[in-house]
């Protein structure tokens, strides 16, 4: 019985992983990609893309699920990147200057994000989706209206003809791979950017150092019991906003990141992409809203982008399609958050369940007698 | 002994809080400083390097030569040509070598902050003449444009058309 | 005085905001050449077409389960039905009423589906119905390219297989309701009489229902779940009903929709639909699991009202074209200020 149930609750712990370890090891021959090729493309996401996802943990450690409002720091960085762009910064100046421009927004945005998430708790998620969208409305108002009329943008090259806004879509070849760039490593035939690494590493070097200071373990606290945390003597609502807001300014560098290997920003759409990746790496990589640590991180970035990688090639070899590839993907991609949250729920509510009869005192090999009383969960 | 104590702890407060205000000033002053080093040490400029005969006819432009700019690849220019060459920083060096006689000219520069784009007549540093550089503007180039041959290709982004915005509630991003 | 202050309390600022604003609209118009008679005829139309989109979201969120982002499941429902009853070349008002019916039988067996789905995750569910709708979008998005459609005006025409992205009702359905004792005045003033009487007939079921047995268990669930429970109620029963009648009612309001616009947009277009109705039933004054027909006609009023009149108005007076923006800002800004809305029923 014990062992039926550990095993049980193995897979449903690790479900998502394994799952997309099937899909993208069965998905590979069809593609008829290279192991060589894949291994490189993984490297080379694994430096963009990391330090977005690692943006996340420190929210869930606080307790405030996924934090979708990480698009905020996005746009932060970008708007960065604008600036750089206008004063012709380029190499890696470029995008420390970007970084500081984008620092004061993102942490006025996180700031904002974080006061609206302490309205809304228990549904910080949801709340943190539609506040990225609302911001969006704000930053393509900004971009597109203020950036070249109100406040002057001295490059016209960037400038749409009409005379204000920036263009769509912004060459950023002065700044292009030059945090890759400054050290590239060739071994084997694969191609890796040392620097960007060191970057992550130290990201991941200062979460572990954060979680043992003393606001990192209020923030622990507040994360597991918001009312103990606050009889304590911890200022629950000024942590949580701190947690949002390092998570932004995090999410700000990400970007910059993640757009100097892009080579080019999509100045309108570039951030749309970015929460729903960030989250479905980390929830794939078997991250829960409550838990996460830096290896879900890195297995979670390496297994989303592997099956996105295969899959649309497989889809088009296989179905003849390369449109149904590609709806295969994203079907998969959606599935899968919803899938880790909704396992997620169903366990937290069997462990509370659970809790709750060890307090009954009863032997867990008589669940059935107490069925009728568990079943509707407690919570609305 | 109450009455010192509530004093220390008075002072202390004080204490605390100009610590704080000290460290707060001293990071906006790095961030200041971090901008400014940024700027100085990442703009980018072009350096027109021009070799052609100047209609008022007070030199002349040189046969043949190799131009190179900092650690660059040596570019060959003759009569007539113009080249460009992009640089981070405002200190550089220019080198020359003229193939006729052989010579060898090195110059130091500085490119100003603020200016996007220089033009360097190289026949006028070879000569001695001053002003050799010169910052190069847009009306420079309509004026260039209206006496004689258009000048070269200048530094352009890519564009698109007129900007799409998501559809109102497009919640669906595609990865 | 007193009086005034509870009804703006009640109200809400943002809500009187809006409310002013579109007023504002409407006395603009006519300054920047937008006749107010051809605005009025759209917003009308525009109501009729989403009301019933909106309307769904009432039962969820008198159930407690919220706002229902899986709204996408009833829309691919009534998808089905619209395609269905088109492959079958059904016309008028038979072809309107025959996708109703064909629908039926898909929205309640997803509803049903998607409702045990969310009585397992009680407390997350909007995120959850989120992701579900989105990955259930994208499943039929497939679908559409592979089940075996064979009517020429719906497949693509050169492979003739796989459905086209938006397919015409011109020839079948199109403003059957509309048109149904609509009222002309005018060249440019139509009132969609049969559209509004629709609406009105469902908001009205709607009203019978939530005052019978089931209907009242139902708003007992939402607003206190354990003295439901205490009352015999079968909670879990309840919300799935909810979500079920939710479903079809999302599948019957994208076929009115479609029938006034004339077109049903396949793959990933019913995203597009599911912010909107939150959006409105949000700007109607429902609360998370408080919402009546009062919300559902002044939300729908307002949102549509601002959709239609911002582009016109703005884009004249200010010779740009900024109503895109407007909208994100707007809609996300209320759903943003309901989330957030101290409740008086505690979760």
């Amino acid at each position: 019985m014990s062992a039926k149930k550990k095993f049980s609750t193995f897979l449903s712990r690790y479900a998502v992983v394994i799952i997309f370890l099937i899909i993208t090891i069965a998905a590979t021959p069809p593609s008829g990609l290279s192991v060589r090729y894949i291994l490189q493309e993984l490297i080379t996401r694994l430096g963009r893309n990391s330090f977005l996802v690692l943006a996340l943990l420190l929210p869930i450690y606080a307790g405030m699920g996924l934090n979708f409002g990480m698009t905020l720091g996005a746009m932060a960085g970008q708007i960065g990147l604008i600036f750089a762009v206008n004063y012709s910064i380029a190499g890696w100046q470029g995008l420390v200057f970007a970084l500081l421009v984008g620092l004061p927004i993102s942490v006025l945005l996180g700031w904002i994000c974080g006061l609206v998430m302490n309205r809304a708790k228990g549904r910080e998620m949801v709340t943190g989706y539609i506040l990225a969208f609302f911001m969006n409305g704000i930053y393509q108002f900004f971009v597109m209206y203020m950036l070249g009329s109100v406040v002057p943008m001295g490059n016209k090259a960037i400038v749409l003809s009409r005379g204000y806004g920036i263009r769509n879509t912004l060459n950023l070849e002065s700044v292009r791979q030059s945090l890759d760039n400054i050290l590239v490593l060739r071994i084997a035939g694969f191609s890796i950017p040392v620097v960007t690494f060191i970057v992550i590493a130290v990201l991941c070097v200062f979460i572990a150092w954060f979680k043992k200071t003393k606001l990192g373990q209020d923030m622990r606290a507040v994360g597991q019991d918001m009312a103990v945390a606050e009889s304590a003597g911890i200022p629950v609502e000024k942590t949580r906003i701190i947690a949002i807001i390092i998570s932004t300014v995090l999410a700000c560098a990400g970007q910059i990141i993640f757009l100097q290997n892009m080579g080019n920003l999509a100045t309108y759409n570039a951030h749309d992409q970015t929460g729903f990746f960030a989250v479905a790496s980390i929830l794939v990589g078997g991250a829960s809203v409550t838990s996460a640590n830096i290896a879900n991180v890195f297995i979670g970035v390496m297994l989303l982008h592997a099956m996105f990688v295969v899959s649309p090639l497989a889809g088009q070899n296989l179905f003849g399609s390369a449109m149904i590839g590609e709806y295969f993907r994203q079907f998969i991609g959606y599935g899968v958050i919803a899938l880790s949250l909704v396992l997620y729920a169903w366990r937290s509510k069997k462990a509370a369940a659970e809790a709750r009869l060890g307090l009954r005192g009863v032997n867990n090999s008589h669940n059935n007698k107490v069925e009728i009383t568990t079943k509707n969960g407690g919570q609305a | 002994m109450n009455g010192s104590t509530s004093e220390k702890n008075g002072q202390n407060a004080q204490n605390v809080k100009k610590r704080r205000l000290i460290i707060r000033a001293a990071l906006l002053a790095v961030y200041v400083l971090l901008i400014v080093l940024m700027i100085h040490s990442g703009r980018r400029h072009t350096i027109l390097i021009d070799n052609k005969d100047p209609h008022d006819g007070s030199y002349s432009a040189i046969d043949g030569m190799e131009v190179s700019i900092d650690n660059q690849e040596p570019l060959e220019y003759y009569r007539g040509d113009r080249d460009k060459a992009v640089v981070q920083g405002q200190k550089h060096i220019i080198k020359v070598e003229i193939f006729d006689d052989g010579r060898k000219i090195e110059k130091s520069f500085a490119v100003p902050l603020w200016t996007d784009m220089v033009i360097i007549y190289v026949p006028k540093l070879v000569n001695g003449i001053e002003p050799w550089l010169e910052p190069f503007t847009v009306t420079e180039q309509l004026e260039e444009s209206q006496e004689s041959i258009s000048p070269d290709e200048e530094i352009s982004f890519q564009s698109m058309g007129s900007p799409q915005l998501e559809d109102l509630g497009k919640a669906s991003p595609t990865p | 005085m007193r009086n005034i202050k509870t009804f703006i309390q009640d109200f809400g600022w943002p809500r009187i905001i809006i409310f002013l604003f579109l007023v504002g609209l409407f006395i603009m118009a006519p300054f920047v050449q937008v006749r107010l008679d051809a605005s009025i005829s759209d917003v009308l139309n525009r109501f009729g077409q989403n009301a019933i989109m909106v309307l769904a979201m009432v039962p969820m969120i008198q159930s407690g389960c919220g706002l229902n982002f899986g709204l996408a499941l009833g829309l691919v429902s009534g998808l089905l039905g619209a395609t269905l009853s088109l492959q079958l070349e059904l016309h008028g008002m038979i072809g309107f009423l025959s996708a109703i019916v064909l629908a039926m039988p898909f929205s309640i067996l997803f509803g049903w589906i998607y409702g045990k789905l969310l009585n397992r995750v009680k407390g997350e569910e909007m995120t959850i119905a989120m992701y579900v709708g989105f990955s259930f979008i994208m499943f039929m998005c497939i679908m559409w390219l592979v089940l075996p459609y064979d009517n020429p005006t719906m497949v693509w025409g050169y492979a003739g297989k796989g459905l086209r992205t938006t397919i015409s009702v011109e020839n079948y359905w199109l403003h059957v309701l509309n048109n149904f004792l609509a009222i002309k005045i005018g060249e440019f003033f139509i009132f969609p009489t049969g559209l509004l009487l629709f609406v009105a007939l469902f908001a009205f079921f709607m009203w019978v229902f939530l005052r019978t047995k089931t209907g009242t268990a139902m708003t007992a669930v939402g607003s206190n779940p354990d003295f439901a429970r205490a009352s015999g109620v079968d909670v879990d029963k309840m919300r799935t009903i909810s979500v079920i009648v939710s479903t079809f009612l999302g599948a019957v309001g994208i076929i009115v929709y479609e029938q006034s616009f004339g077109f049903i947009q396949l793959y990933t277009a019913p995203n597009a639909m599911v912010f909107p109705a939150v959006a409105a039933i949000l700007i109607g004054g429902a609360s998370i699991n408080k919402a009546s027909m009062v919300n559902v006609v002044v939300g729908t009023i307002l949102f549509q009202g601002l959709l239609t009149m911002t582009p016109s108005v703005i884009n004249s007076l200010l010779h740009t074209d900024m109503s895109e923006v407007i909208r994100i800002i707007v809609s996300n800004g209320m759903i943003l200020y309901a989330l957030t809305r101290k409740m008086k029923v505690s979760k």
